[in-house]
């Protein structure tokens, strides 16, 4: 997947799915999810099951922090390191 | 009903936890077990809940009928700390559902049944005896009351949502004492106590409908600058509690009943005197508990997790118990769930529900403890909690952190978390 669509999809999916109330719009790249309150602690749960699934990046525990989750760019950034790392 | 030879999980205890975690893996398809000592409703303690709770009822579709109960709706705290008086409101945090006084028998039972209904297979008065745990799959001895011969139950995976007996805990040797909680708890249920609502001012049982009430904390100056106690106003009764140093405790009571002890401590508090002036002790009887305070060094291992009390509990202090039990059965059947899709991905599933709850109750631990080092790796992982909670959350956990004189830190470490 890449990073473009990861993001829209991944986006989606948090509009949907994810957030506790449904936004107005989907979130774009730079979106504080955590700030915004779209995604909280059960919903990252959500979120690295998404990626793990559609992207098959493998999250590892120490991946959990706020850089690698504050905002879907940053998630697609992970993703793609994830992606590489498995690749190699 | 019969007991199953076989499920896909097992899971030991019918509380908060234990419930949950079945109804979340019932309701994704799986075949669950659960096993429940004793037949409800019956007694538990912890009566106060942070509206947090709401998120994990939602998910396990058993809101409408918590709500239907008409369990009292609290407006927030008010604490007596050291001679200062402060109240908290959650709805000054933007919070639109309610908080709760809840007895535990009735909440309990609902969560329950609500487990059954959701296609879980719950077995009361069965206890599990002994199990054998292995990444390969699992087997509990399972023994109704009043039977002699155990049947084997084989399943993938066992979860422990046993609460304060931690069955898997003790029998793995991974339960370890909290050191600097050592603690013990008397507490007893009045009729017609007055409460605290939020205008600050003492109003009578019978008006717990119309003026909600507060949770009132006050701290126990004849403790040092520990102990404290609870008073929580529900439909029928007050759930009163001391929580105190251990020694301190032994010392002051001496002689006495526990029963004549806590009354004593009670009265010598001028407001909580005032709210129990004609109040009577029902039964005239008292509950005691030590040693309450403990983490697991492990919470998920081949086979098995642990979950709500069964990993761990830290102090009573700031009603988050319930919502750390719902969060470990959510993180649980989310690994659960994904690690019987995934076998060959189980250890790394389980690696994410340990960091993500072992730093939960580091951060309750952090809440809870009056001296807290802030650059060890403990204070690392309460960070990473608080860097994932929203606006409105990091401001309750600041402004309940400043109700008592046993957090100053908290500001420290929500600065450090950016």
């Amino acid at each position: 997947v890449e990073s473009k669509e990861l993001i829209s999809l991944l986006g989606k999916y948090i509009a949907e799915e994810v957030a506790t109330a449904r936004p107005d719009a989907i979130p774009g790249p730079d979106v504080h999810l955590i700030e915004s309150g779209l995604v909280d602690s059960l919903g990252l749960f959500k979120v690295i099951a998404f990626i793990e699934d559609q992207c098959g990046a493998k999250i590892d525990p120490e991946d959990i922090v706020l850089e690698n989750f504050a905002t879907l760019g940053a998630i697609a950034t992970l993703v793609h390191r994830k992606q590489g790392r498995a690749a190699a | 009903m019969k007991l199953p030879a076989s499920c896909d999980v097992a899971i030991i205890g019918g509380g908060p936890a234990g419930s949950l975690a079945a109804t979340y893996l019932a309701r994704a398809g799986y075949e669950v077990a659960l096993l429940e000592r004793d037949r409800h409703p019956r007694f538990n303690v912890g009566e106060s809940l942070i509206p947090d709770f709401w998120r994990y009822c939602d998910e396990a579709g058993v809101s409408a009928k918590l709500e239907a109960e008409g369990f009292v709706r609290k407006a927030g705290g008010t604490v007596d700390w050291h001679g200062h008086t402060r109240r908290l409101a959650f709805k000054d945090f933007g919070y639109t559902r309610p908080a709760l006084h809840v007895e535990r028998d009735r909440f309990d039972w609902i969560l329950l049944e609500h487990a059954r209904a959701s296609g879980a297979a719950v077995f009361e008065q069965v206890t599990a005896q002994e199990t054998a745990l292995g990444a390969d799959g699992c087997r509990v001895e399972c023994l109704r009351a009043g039977e002699s011969r155990a049947q084997p139950l084989a399943c993938r995976f066992v979860v422990d949502a046993s609460g304060q007996n931690a069955v898997l805990g003790r029998r793995l040797g991974l339960r370890r004492i909290d050191d600097a909680f050592r603690f013990m708890s008397v507490w007893g249920y009045f009729r017609d106590s007055r409460y605290f609502g939020a205008d600050g001012e003492m109003h009578p049982a019978s008006k717990v409908r119309e003026v909600p009430p507060t949770t009132y904390v006050t701290s126990l100056a004849e403790t040092g600058r520990w102990g404290w106690s609870w008073h929580i106003t529900m439909r029928a009764s007050t759930s009163v509690g001391l929580v105190v140093p251990i020694a301190a405790a032994k010392a002051a009571k001496g002689e006495r009943s526990w029963e004549s002890y806590f009354l004593q401590v009670c009265r010598a508090q001028p407001r909580l005197a005032a709210l129990l002036e004609g109040a009577e002790l029902v039964d005239d009887k008292v509950h005691v508990i030590r040693d309450y305070s403990y983490r697991s060094t492990e919470v998920a291992g081949p086979g098995f997790f642990l979950t709500g009390d069964a990993a761990g509990f830290v102090d009573p202090i700031f009603s988050v118990g319930v919502v750390l039990s719902m969060y470990s059965a959510r993180a649980a059947a989310w690994a659960i769930e994904r690690s019987l899709r995934q076998p060959a991905r189980t250890a790394e599933h389980q690696a994410i529900f340990s960091a993500q709850l072992q730093d939960r109750m580091e951060l309750a631990r952090t809440l809870a403890l009056p001296q807290y080092e802030l650059d060890g790796p403990a204070s690392r992982q309460a960070k990473n909690v608080v860097q994932f909670s929203n606006r409105q959350a990091r401001a309750l956990l600041l402004a309940a952190s400043g109700l008592t004189a046993r957090s100053r830190h908290v500001q420290a470490l929500l600065d450090e978390a950016g």
